[in-house]
């Protein structure tokens, strides 16, 4: 495969643009899970609201920030893709290309779940009352078309990986259930969506605030706080699952440094976050903790990535020397 | 060559694009560029007048571009590089690659243009003070016009690459010929889509007291816009290469009616002309302009950006960046060597990796993917099948040797005579529904 395009310098060193890239798409990926989080923690919130009316009032509250990480999420999706473009231009854009349909429906669904969730942000104050089902079911579909879109993009990044599987031509949903590992890597996304959301409740609602009660306070502190606890403590089931389903050779030495590193941090902040729920507050450090999990989880993701295209990159790099070759014995 | 084939059902890929990217120029320079002035200009007077009716009717405004911007604009934003991944990759990779550090200056302002959307729309009546929130206000204008503003040096290198070509240099293709009369145009164009959206909207955000104002102020944009439409337009003409201009009747009108281009040129002016009168007729406040006399402007304008852009893509014709690549993707420097040795073997991702005999079809077909799909399909908009369906070989043959003669527009035909013939047989072969199922099917 020739590196594309072959004729261009590229615009910035590899050594610059494969953190770059990492950094720009931990900071994306950071506010994707409080769109997704948000979302499903509001819903429950909801819910909850039922009964207590200081979850409702969260719920509101909550889809409002909702709005603001939506946009961000977007807006910050565009450098990783700029940066996926230019660093791994070939396998991406040839998955991209092979699951086309798909990964240009993401289009469609994103705009209908942005409208959805608008819509039911913004019936809050006008049509809930009238139609309170209705505006709970536009959550939930909102909801519900949001959750298809990190599957398109799984099994996209996922595909770019494995040129034999490429080579096969699979249609998108062959391509889920066949390559790589996407399930396991969707549900573990997820769990880190809730608990990320989970953690913005506690900070943003759970701590001193003088619009809420002191016990109201403490429940929110507990919602976010548990969903946070729950959420992390489940990666460590299917952390496991996506760590055994890799492709053979997909972990080098370095990838199982950082991935152990990100397993002790994500340990380390479950505990704190169990002292913060009982009243201790130990929420900075969690957060550090959890933010270096992170840190770690991408460093490691993209490990994996470059050793799985290491065979690849060393083919485009014979490739490579052999076209301009080519070349000069044309021009004679 | 080097990447697998995306054809779009029925409208093929060119369409898809240009769908995409006409939605997002309307909502972008419609709700972001010229919308954010128009709303906090309406904020400024209801703080300078202490009428509060102005400020709700601009934060009305402001709620529905708010919607608009992010929702389908950003996403159209973002929906034209995945349709032309998939679509033009050697393209889109080859412009990454030139302007990479536009776009990534590009992204910085995005970042800020949406923070300050979120910021001045989400904060409206939280600040202590006013002045400050539309000191925002401004800001969230400012990053909006310089998102156009570094765009407009992008698709300007597109068709007049400037000094690129010789020194491979970045500014040197950003700051090309058409640059600043693309600019002014467009930013023209902004202030007049924002004020039909305006007016459109105005009997759901100003009140009865302000309806005749709010009109005249959306009368004032008009009237802004048009000298910048006119001067911006006029120079875009008068930059364009000759060969770009000799495009532009068949560009104007399409090649069947290219006699006709005055037409064309004609709906640009009288569009431009509709806009001027309606601005005229807004300056009164006493004197509501019925909705049907917008709604007509607004069509006639949603048709001059339609047709501007085609326009614009299609002088661009037969390159995506003059002199380096056609719009099928293929690099300038490389035909003679595919002319030597063939497209197919070097296309890992075609069906076929040569002419075989007795594959011919297949072969046409892999060729017709490689080399006409950017712009024609089988049986769509634009469509090859029926053109050539039953026609002699030979002569067929004979058009693809010619056709970038005949039609300047085109591209040569690239590969080596063998490949030439397959690709004739495919196009004379059976109609183009049956082939398009069947690549295999003999005619």
């Amino acid at each position: 495969m020739n590196a594309m395009p072959h004729d261009l310098p590229l615009p910035l060193p590899l050594a610059v643009g494969k953190p770059a890239l990492v950094i720009a798409f931990l900071v994306h990926i950071v506010f994707v899970n409080l769109m997704l989080g948000g979302t499903v923690l509001a819903l429950h919130a909801h819910f909850l609201g039922q009964k207590r009316p200081c979850f409702e009032r969260l719920a509101g509250e909550l889809m409002t920030t909702v709005t603001v990480h939506k946009s961000l999420a977007v807006v910050l999706g565009v450098g990783p893709l700029l940066l996926l473009s230019v660093v791994y231009t070939v396998p991406f854009y040839t998955s991209s290309a092979l699951i086309a349909p798909a990964w240009l429906s993401v289009l469609w669904l994103v705009t209908l779940s942005f409208s959805l969730l608008y819509a039911y942000k913004y019936g809050w104050s006008g049509w809930k009352g009238r139609h309170p089902r209705w505006h709970i079911a536009t959550g939930v579909s909102g909801l519900l078309v949001l959750l298809c879109v990190p599957l398109i993009y799984l099994t996209n990044t996922q595909l770019m990986l494995d040129p034999a599987a490429m080579a096969g031509r699979p249609s998108f949903f062959r391509a889920l259930w066949e390559v790589g590992n996407v399930i396991p890597r969707y549900f573990h996304f997820l769990l880190a969506s809730l608990a990320v959301a989970g953690l913005w409740v506690m900070g943003w609602w759970g701590r001193e605030r003088s619009d809420w009660s002191a016990e109201d306070r403490v429940s929110l502190m507990r919602f976010g706080g548990y969903w946070a606890i729950f959420a992390t403590a489940l990666q460590f089931v299917a952390g496991p699952v996506v760590l055994f389903t890799l492709p053979r050779g997909a972990l080098t030495g370095l990838a199982v440094a950082f991935l152990a590193l990100g397993v002790l941090t994500g340990l380390g902040a479950i505990f704190l976050l169990l002292d913060t729920v009982r009243g201790k507050d130990r929420y900075a450090w969690s957060v550090f903790l959890i933010a270096t999990t992170v840190v770690c989880m991408g460093t490691t993701r993209h490990l994996i990535r470059e050793s799985l295209l290491e065979l690849r990159l060393s083919q485009d790099i014979g490739r490579t020397a052999v076209y301009p070759a080519a070349w000069a014995h044309f021009r004679g | 060559m080097d990447f697998p084939y995306f054809e779009f059902p029925w409208l093929g890929n060119r369409w898809l694009i240009a769908i995409v990217a006409t939605l997002h120029v309307l909502v972008n320079h419609s709700a972001a560029i010229g919308g954010s002035l128009l709303v906090v200009l309406m904020e400024r007077r209801g703080l300078k007048e202490l009428n509060a009716d102005w400020d709700a009717a601009a934060y009305r405004l402001a709620f529905i571009f708010f919607l608009l911007t992010t929702t389908v604009g950003a996403l159209s934003g973002v929906g034209i590089w995945f349709t032309v991944m998939v679509s033009a990759p050697q393209a889109l990779s080859a412009l990454l690659y030139i302007f990479f550090w536009a776009w990534f200056i590009e992204w910085g302002v995005f970042i800020a243009e949406v923070g300050m959307v979120l910021a001045y729309f989400l904060s409206w009546n939280r600040f202590k003070s006013r002045d400050r929130h539309l000191a925002l206000g401004w800001a969230y204008v400012l990053t909006s016009f310089l998102t156009l503003a570094i765009i407009s040096g992008i698709l300007g290198a597109m068709l007049t690459p400037g000094s690129w070509l010789e020194e491979r240099g970045f500014w040197g293709a950003f700051f090309n010929p058409t640059y600043l009369p693309q600019l002014i145009l467009r930013s023209g164009l902004a202030l007049a889509l924002a004020a039909v959206l305006g007016l459109l909207l105005q009997g759901r955000v100003a009140s009865e007291n302000i309806r005749g104002d709010f009109q005249r102020l959306c009368g004032q944009f008009l009237l802004m816009a048009l000298p910048l439409m006119a001067v911006g337009g006029a120079g875009y003409l008068w930059v364009l290469p000759e060969r770009v201009k000799a495009l532009l009747p068949t560009a104007l009108m399409t090649q069947r009616y290219a006699d006709w281009a005055s037409l064309g040129l004609g709906f640009q002016v009288a569009a431009c002309v509709a806009v001027g009168i309606l601005g005229l007729m807004t300056l009164r406040r006493d004197r509501l302009v019925p909705r049907l006399g917008v709604t007509l402007v607004a069509v006639l304008l949603l048709g001059w950006v339609g047709h501007f852009e085609r326009v614009r893509e299609f002088v661009r014709k037969p390159f995506l960046i003059p002199g380096y690549m056609y719009a099928n993707g293929i690099r300038v420097s490389e035909v003679p060597r595919l002319n030597r040795d063939g497209l197919l073997g070097g296309a890992r991702w075609a069906e076929v990796s040569g002419v075989v005999p007795g594959k011919e079809i297949a072969a046409g077909r892999a060729l017709f993917r490689l080399q006409c799909a950017a712009c024609h399909t089988l049986s769509g908009p634009n469509a090859l099948g029926d053109k050539f369906a039953g026609r002699d070989v030979d002569a067929v043959v004979g058009f693809l040797s010619v056709q970038h003669q005949v039609y300047p527009f085109m591209p040569p035909f690239v590969g080596t005579e063998v490949e030439k013939r397959a690709l004739a047989e495919f196009l004379a072969g059976p109609p183009s529904e049956e082939v398009a199922r069947n690549p295999g099917v003999k005619p």
